[in-house]
């Protein structure tokens, strides 16, 4: 996708989301209500004007270099799903045992670390971040599993 | 791998430098290699504010005085103005004894008036210690005087500046209520700190202070001549009645005030709405609870360490700064004043939730 | 008061206690350091252990701690882009493009040094303001409150970057963000779609670490690229001392900025590095701030140190504390047999001080230490990017997690995380998102009480025009300073 494009989307997302928390906040009583009917009224408004703008642009092709310029996509994704996937480990397994198997998975994979060496790291991390915990009482997530 | 061995001697770095704190180390209530039990304190904030300091002053005395001299910890669960951290304590914290919580006027007020969001019941939990707060009105000098002769007689409102009508102000604005002062109220400071400069700065001319905060702050106003004290928001005793309030001897109730402008004694619906509010709220500002299915020797093992704490001399003299001067409730006494503060006749309940409806566009049964 | 002073000097040097600063020293550095940690979770861990300590032992671990902190967190900004704390966001503005072309030591150095320069300045404020504290802190009233609100919320016109809509744009995403939760005016909660967990509010750590953290640890994984696009370290901390040294009028004026801004009750100390880096991005000649210009470090970092002691006043003499930190701080005094309040400056004058010495002393302690510590750390930023993020993953997880101990704490780190990703690959500008977000609280409280209690009356308050007239002036008069200098600089024209 171009980066264009891309941004058109991104101005409609904030647009869709500026409108409906307007019409949400029609919904708050009186007090509670001023300020984010203020801001997502603004909001909506210069979004949609923006929107309008770049839209106009993309037409009239002005912005060729923009055009010409892509975004990544699968490569984005396929790092959020790392993150995504850490903490789905977290949230069954609990935060060690997560941090454990992440770490040495994407050491390996990612990183091209030797087992070794991404086993050792696993280790020291590990056993700094319990260190960590007992000292400074920094507390896990919870899992599923309690642990 | 020099790299990555640098990055390690890093974290080791960071490390180390906690380990320079043998304090945190060895404090650390983590472990029980002792073998002793261990005993928890669940607190719905976070930690430095008054219910948080409240529990921590409480814990080196529990470890003191209950049998086995158990490791006292604290949990802070924060969130939801203490709703969150209430509600995981009825629901999902062990109901074997060894976790307690420590409650406030924040967490009685919702459960009163049945905010939605409420999903304890402390009709369900023991109370093991219960400890009091007082508040005083003041106004300026000025006003005071006027206040004395007739308080029927402002024209303009006074500007009272308050946090939020659902939370400890609810009860001052009872207060107004019942002797019909016309009052302007301004909610939405930031905290009782906010609230007291806006007075200095003339932005409000009426307020609230709790104890603690009146004699540090509002004392030294009174002496240069800037604020005057009206009444103090009383105490409930054993029998149900308004008495003044142990630390302000001094300063009349409202029951007091009302009979000296109108003669006669207070009644009616809100005037007892006032008296159940000023119970929960103020009598019953701060408790220690204890699960009702707890099994029974551990109850009794805290309510005597309770009765121990109450005479513990050191306890006496420290409880000065932290507990304000009150004495604490315990025992048989404490359990009747909840028994009295937490039964909330409907009435009482439908005329507030009208009161917050109309007053201050606030539907506490949505929250 | 001087004899005061030195007196409080005397038991501030106790070897004893001073143990004791520089263990808070340690913690603060550390806890600054780690991103995620800020100062309020420093202060929860000493909280427990000031129960019952000698009160000046007590204030010089607390003391000690909350004054590095602004110290130890340029590591990370600069480093790796990443807020150590949210007191540091701006520094990443030209600290991390200064570590991307190989001048991370000399960022550092003159980070520290300018922490230091504007620590000290803190602590001397603190010291001066002492007797006329009372009738400045009451000069500030809601409309006076809301006017500041909206200055700082004019520092996001200054930050927008290339295009004023997108900039303006994410200024109304952060307010409409800092709206989730519960209303100042009514306790009614909004957009929090029936979670208890939204009813707070989102909190600023976590909204910090998504939008500036996350997206670096996308695109480093990405582009696999090293944080140092040169190879070869150039510069040394010294050079940057010496440059902060040439600056250090700049460096003044941001400490005294820090100072007033933490001053003010109310406001929140949050959003000081950004209006430092925006008055300095509109008055230093000849600037390149955002694009590695190292006066862009010097600016926040100055300014940030000396918030500390300017947010002392309002929270040791009335009681107000302007932010978690101060929050906890005040708790702790009460376990040491404290209370915040004008007593601070009569009988209990010689703690007062004592906080002054421990916050100047704790300055250039904390700032040596990190001068020591840039040679090895700043290596950092030569190790590609894969072999770090893991770690760096790991560790914030972990910091976000702290800010109320929930699920809901991760789930919004990547929600906004994502949403700052975008941002970034799209070129909007992020400075503005938090600055909306950290303003936006304050900006409807005194909007709504400035209204309430007095109407329209408030506009034509003295206060409030000259803000307005501030405001005007920073938004549209820089360009005109900037003709004017640049007049003067190319031969007097002006008359």
């Amino acid at each position: 996708m171009n980066k264009a494009l891309a941004n058109i989307l991104f101005t409609g997302f904030i647009f869709v989301m500026f409108t409906l928390a307007w019409i949400e906040a029609l919904t708050f009583t009186r007090l509670a209500q001023f300020f984010p009917l203020y801001i997502s009224l603004a909001g909506s408004t210069l979004s949609l004007v923006y929107l309008l703008k770049t839209l106009i642009d993309y037409r009239k092709e002005t912005s060729a270099e923009e055009r010409a310029e892509h975004i990544q996509i699968l490569k984005p994704l396929r790092y959020v799903v790392w993150v995504l996937g850490y903490l789905l480990l977290i949230y069954v397994f609990g935060f060690i045992i997560a941090t454990a198997v992440f770490l040495f998975v994407f050491l390996i994979y990612e990183s091209r670390m030797k087992v070794m060496q991404s086993l050792v790291s696993m280790a020291i991390t590990l056993v700094v971040v319990t260190y960590l915990s007992a000292a400074i009482n920094i507390e896990w997530p919870a899992s599923l599993l309690g642990l | 791998m020099k790299k990555l061995s640098l990055m390690i001697s890093i974290i080791f770095l960071c490390g180390a430098l906690m380990a320079l704190n043998p304090l945190t180390t060895s404090g650390s209530g983590e472990e029980d290699p002792a073998g002793h039990n261990l005993l928890t304190f669940v607190v719905p904030f976070e930690a430095g504010g008054g219910t948080d300091i409240f529990g921590r002053f409480f814990t080196p005395y529990f470890s003191d005085q209950m049998e086995g001299n158990p490791l006292v910890q604290v949990e802070n669960i924060p969130g939801g103005g203490s709703i969150t951290g209430t509600n995981e304590f009825a629901q999902s914290k062990p109901k074997d004894g060894s976790h307690l919580l420590t409650s406030s006027a924040s967490s009685h007020i919702p459960y009163m008036l049945d905010q939605s969001s409420v999903n304890y019941d402390f009709k369900n939990m023991k109370p093991i210690i219960g400890s009091p707060m007082g508040g005083v009105v003041y106004t300026t000098p000025e006003k005071a005087e006027q206040f004395r002769e007739d308080l029927t007689s402002f024209e303009e409102p006074l500007y009272y500046a308050g946090i939020s009508p659902s939370g400890l102000d609810l009860v001052t604005l009872l207060s107004y209520e019942v002797l019909d002062l016309n009052f302007h109220g301004v909610l939405g400071y930031g905290g009782r700190g906010p609230s007291r400069v806006a007075f200095e700065q003339g932005e409000s001319n009426l307020d609230y202070q709790t104890t603690s905060a009146y004699n540090n702050n509002v004392k030294p106003l009174v002496e240069n001549g800037t604020a005057e004290p009206l009444y103090s928001l009383g105490q409930i005793d054993q029998n149900g009645d308004l008495v003044r309030d142990p630390q302000f001897p001094e300063l009349p109730t409202v029951e007091e005030v009302y009979i000296d402008q109108y003669g006669e004694a207070p009644s009616g619906e809100v005037w007892e709405a006032y008296k159940q509010m000023v119970n929960a709220a103020y009598t019953l500002n701060k408790v220690i609870w204890v699960h009702e299915d707890a099994p029974v020797e551990s109850i009794a093992r805290l309510q005597d360490g309770a009765e121990g704490i109450r005479q513990d001399e050191d306890f006496i003299e420290n409880s000065e700064t932290v507990l304000e001067g009150y004495d604490v409730l315990s025992g048989d006494a404490l359990q009747k004043q909840i028994d009295e503060a937490f039964n909330v006749s409907e009435s009482s309940k439908t005329l507030i939730q009208d009161y917050l409806l109309e007053k201050y566009d606030l539907d506490i049964t949505e929250l | 008061m001087i004899e005061s002073a030195i007196e409080a000097l005397a038991i501030v040097l106790d070897p004893s206690r001073l143990i004791y600063m520089f263990l808070g020293i340690g913690i603060g550095i550390v806890v600054g350091l780690l991103p995620g940690l800020s100062g309020t979770v420093g202060m929860a861990l000493l909280l427990p252990f000031v129960f019952g300590m000698d009160p000046y032992v007590g204030i010089a671990l607390l003391i000690g701690m909350v004054a590095v902190i602004q110290t130890g967190d340029t590591f990370p900004s600069i480093l790796l882009g990443i807020p150590g704390t949210s007191g540091s966001q701006a520094t990443i503005m030209d600290g991390y493009p200064l570590a991307q072309q190989g001048k991370a030591a000399k960022a550092m150095g003159a980070a520290f040094f300018s922490s230091l320069v504007g620590g000290v300045i803190g602590g001397i404020a603190l010291f001066l303001t002492i007797p006329f504290a009372e009738p400045l802190i009451t000069a500030f009233s809601s409309p006076e409150l809301f006017m500041l609100t909206m200055l700082g919320l004019s520092m996001t016109g200054l930050l927008a970057g290339k295009s004023v809509f997108k900039g303006i744009l994410a200024g109304l995403v952060g307010l409409l963000l800092g709206a989730i939760g519960s209303a100042p005016a009514v306790p009614e909660y909004r957009y929090t779609f029936d979670s208890l967990y939204l009813t707070q509010g989102l909190s600023l750590p976590v909204v910090a670490m998504a939008i500036f953290a996350f997206p670096i640890i996308i695109t480093m994984l990405t582009e696999k690229k090293k944080v140092s696009e040169v190879a070869k370290l150039e510069g040394g901390a010294l050079q940057g001392v010496m440059t902060s040294l040439k600056n250090k009028f700049l460096m003044a004026r941001s400490a005294v900025i820090g100072v007033i801004i933490g001053f003010i009750p109310g406001l929140g100390g949050s959003v000081v590095d950004w209006i430092a880096y925006g008055f300095g991005k509109k008055t230093v000649k000849n600037n390149t701030f955002g694009e590695g210009d190292i006066r862009g470090v010097i600016a926040p970092e100055s300014a940030n140190n000396a918030k500390e002691g300017g947010s002392m006043i309002p929270t040791l003499l009335f009681g107000i504390p302007g932010s978690g930190t101060t929050a906890i701080l005040l708790g702790g005094l009460t376990l040491m047999g404290l209370e915040a309040g004008p007593s601070m400056i009569t009988t209990n004058l010689d703690v007062t001080l004592s906080i002054v010495w421990t916050l100047v002393f704790a300055n250039i302690f904390g700032a040596i230490l990190c001068l020591m510590l840039i040679r090895p750390i700043s290596k950092l930023s030569t190790i590609s990017g894969e072999m770090i993020v893991p770690f760096l993953l790991v560790l914030l997880v972990i910091g976000a997690y702290q800010s109320s101990l929930s699920w809901g704490d991760l789930v919004v780190f990547v929600i906004i995380g994502l949403f700052g990703y975008l941002m970034t690959i799209l070129d909007w500008p992020r400075p503005p998102l938090l600055i909306g977000f950290v303003l936006a609280m304050s900006a409807e409280r005194y909007y709504w009480i400035s209204i309430e209690r007095y109407g329209w009356e408030w506009i034509t308050n003295p206060l409030v025009i000259i803000l307005a007239v501030v405001i005007i002036v920073l938004l549209t008069g820089g360009a005109i300073m900037k003709r004017f200098s640049r007049r003067i600089e190319s031969g007097g024209e002006s008359r």
